[in-house]
């Protein structure tokens, strides 16, 4: 135990956000240190009761992703926001906190304040907590998402005034009205950026017959998704195989019929949206009809989806700046913030 | 259109705020208030505060600058320099204003200077802790030998006349029991030489058996003597009961007795005698003998119990009973 103490001296406290698609490390004094995907690549020892060991993580193993032979499996080990995969979970988390302390000597024991989502059960944060603890944390302080997320956007959330705040992650998308440093209402809803991927893979094998890697698919998102009709239209040249002569075919898919194939989890997003509205008590509601809704994550920088949000809610849609790292930033400044109020702290923390 | 509007702004930016160039903007293509907060929807007192740069009236810098950058997407201008006007207006105005506290506890890493310091200072502690202990080891059994031979050495240029010439010097070596009688005489013959003193007539004896020492043919001869320990031990015995009324006529039994080692090997050594004025400690060399001073019992602890003989009167003592793995301790009392 007193040993623990000591290498914790020689480690940072990170705050980590464990997402489906990225996992960011925030270290105190430091900002984010680690933004990779969430990818482990194992493989299988040949021979009889060969074990298993870990061949790539992060952006090694996402080069991996369907591309891998029979000894290598390239796998994200969480699944809409929560771990589906504990023991890979684990070692991914011990990697991601070794490259964090590269040139330490002694082997690291950092204070760790992992974000979940609001949504998630017992069994998921617990399954969290001991991931992070067999990783190496000396201690492991759990966060909800969306107040995590709130705070590294800069949002008041210690003002007596509602703040509504949009975190479009990889597995989830959460949504949360937040006053006094505390979550009024919560929502998670299981659409993020995989399902948006999976949509574009749908809508091209159902349209032009034609299968599309997940990774393809991404980068279709990424290039040419948008979630709301512009102006201009973009398009770009895709390969797949072709399912009836079963031999890779190229094609071009333009922004229309990614925004339409898109639709669909779109939908979900926006149904939660209007669901926390109707929810939110009249005062609070009326604080975010006058200050506007704050997006945050990776779904933030889909093409357009503040106006999209704008047209359905008719409120005001902010878009945090880099959203991609609020999350991770706003659970560095909760750490902070878990020191200087000595433990007594403001927010929800397990 | 966008070139040439930016081509203007560009100039007041230093000086007005991003909402001043904004609405040069959004006049020039002809919108109004209205329209654009309708857009925006936002309030329209809200826009103006924004366009006036007067932020009293809005929130948080994380919405002044979502507003900033919607407009701004409204008017088909680029964000970046807009949200830099802004950040130029407020380089106070943080994006986490509510939070900030104003000390904040650091947490001290390893290469943190004061860390750094105190490690220097309990390694070089360390060191120097060593570099005592080695020298004090180096030192030590060098010390023992030398305050060994400044406690016996003093008598000997005193004594060394009036003894040298004793024929008793000899016999005295030799680990018979009339040489023990012989050396127990010796204080007898030299009663007027003005020696009060217990151990300077202990040392008094020593001599002649050094002198003695000196001559190796005795020394060759002793090692037989030990085989043989029975015998010994009788011989011990005789003496001390011989011993005994010659003690009481001289009044200072312990003055009588001799005790001397004979190395005949290497031997580590460490003898005390009970007052500690005489300690004789350290490796003895092969082939020497040494005469106890001091006052008798002695604590002995003979590392090479076999390569030593002690000599009690000039009759060998026997060290079996003591010795363990060739170790001898024993406590040598002589009654």
């Amino acid at each position: 135990m007193l040993f623990i103490r000591i290498r914790g001296l020689f480690s940072n406290d990170l705050s980590i956000d464990l997402g489906t698609a990225n996992t960011l490390i925030y270290a105190r004094g430091q900002g984010i240190v680690l933004n990779e995907p969430s990818v482990v690549a194992i493989r299988q020892d040949r021979g009889p009761g060969g074990g298993k060991s870990v061949a790539a993580v992060g952006n090694e193993a996402k080069q991996m992703l369907g591309r891998t032979p029979n000894n290598i499996t390239a796998i994200r080990p969480m699944k809409e926001g929560v771990i589906a995969d504990f023991t890979v979970t684990e070692k991914m988390l011990q990697h991601f906190i070794h490259k964090v302390h590269e040139s330490r000597l002694i082997r690291p024991s950092p204070r760790v304040l992992v974000c979940v989502p609001c949504g998630s059960t017992q069994v998921e944060r617990r399954a969290i907590k001991e991931s992070a603890a067999g990783a190496g944390a000396r201690e492991v302080y759990l966060i909800d998402e969306p107040m995590s997320a709130a705070i590294g956007a800069g949002l008041p959330v210690d003002e007596a005034r509602g703040s509504m705040v949009l975190d479009i992650g990889g597995g989830t998308s959460e949504v949360a009205i937040i006053s006094l440093n505390g979550i009024v209402y919560a929502n998670s809803v299981r659409v993020g950026g995989d399902r948006f991927d999976e949509a574009i893979v749908n809508y091209v094998r159902r349209n032009y017959g034609t299968l599309i890697g997940e990774a393809t698919a991404e980068r279709v998102k990424k290039e040419i998704g948008s979630a709301f009709p512009g102006n201009e239209v973009r398009e770009m040249e895709v390969k797949g195989r072709n399912l009836a002569e079963g031999i890779p075919r190229s094609f071009t898919l333009n922004s229309n019929e990614i925004l339409e194939a898109l639709q669909e989890p779109l939908s979900g997003i926006v149904g939660a949206v209007k669901a926390a509205l109707e929810q939110t008590p009249p005062e609070l509601g009326a604080d975010v009809a006058e200050r506007g809704i704050v997006l945050t994550g990776g779904g933030a920088l889909l093409r357009d989806i503040d106006r999209l949000l704008e047209e359905e809610t008719g409120l005001p849609v902010l878009i945090a700046e880099d959203p991609l790292t609020c999350v991770a930033r706003g659970g560095g400044r909760a750490l902070e913030m878990l020191d200087e109020r000595g433990g007594e702290l403001l927010f929800a923390l397990e | 259109m966008n070139a040439v509007v930016t081509d203007d702004a560009d100039v007041p930016v230093v000086i007005d705020g991003p909402g001043k160039r904004l609405k040069s903007i959004r006049e020039s293509k002809g919108l109004d208030l209205a329209s654009v907060a309708s857009m925006l929807h936002l309030n329209v007192s809200k826009l103006e505060s924004l366009e006036e740069d007067d932020y009293e009236n809005l929130p948080g810098a994380v919405f002044i600058q979502g507003y900033l950058r919607n407009y701004a997407r409204l008017l088909e201008i680029p964000s970046g320099p807009v949200l830099e006007a802004y950040s130029k207006l407020n380089p106070g105005r943080e994006s986490m204003p509510d939070l900030k506290v104003n000390h904040l506890r650091k947490e001290v890493h390893s290469s943190h200077g004061l860390v750094r310091m105190i490690t220097w200072v309990i390694v070089l502690g360390l060191f120097g802790l060593v570099l005592t202990w080695w020298q004090g080891y180096l030192q030590w059994p060098l010390k023992s030998d030398q305050m060994v031979e400044e406690e016996t050495v003093p008598a000997y240029p005193e004594e060394d006349k009036p003894l040298g010439d004793l024929p008793m010097g000899r016999e005295s070596a030799l680990p018979t029991f009339d040489s023990g009688q012989a050396s127990l005489q010796l204080p007898v013959a030299q009663p007027d030489d003005q020696i009060t003193d217990e151990q300077t007539i202990t040392i008094e004896d020593e001599v002649p058996a050094e002198e003695a020492g000196a001559d190796q043919t005795t020394l060759t001869e002793l090692p037989p003597l030990t085989d043989n320990p029975a015998d010994l031990q009788e011989g011990r015995l005789a003496t001390t009961s011989e011993t005994a009324p010659v003690a009481v006529e001289q009044d200072s039994p312990a003055a009588t007795k001799s005790v001397e080692l004979v190395f005949s090997g290497d031997c580590w050594v460490n003898v005390r005698d009970s007052v500690g004025s005489f300690k004789l400690a350290g490796t003895q060399p092969s082939g020497k003998r040494q005469v106890l001073g001091g006052t008798p019992p002695y604590k002995m602890v003979l590392g090479n119990a076999s390569a030593v003989t002690v000599l009690v009167n000039g009759s060998s003592f026997d060290l079996t009973p003591y010795t363990s793995g060739n170790v001898a301790k024993f406590t040598l009392e002589l009654d």
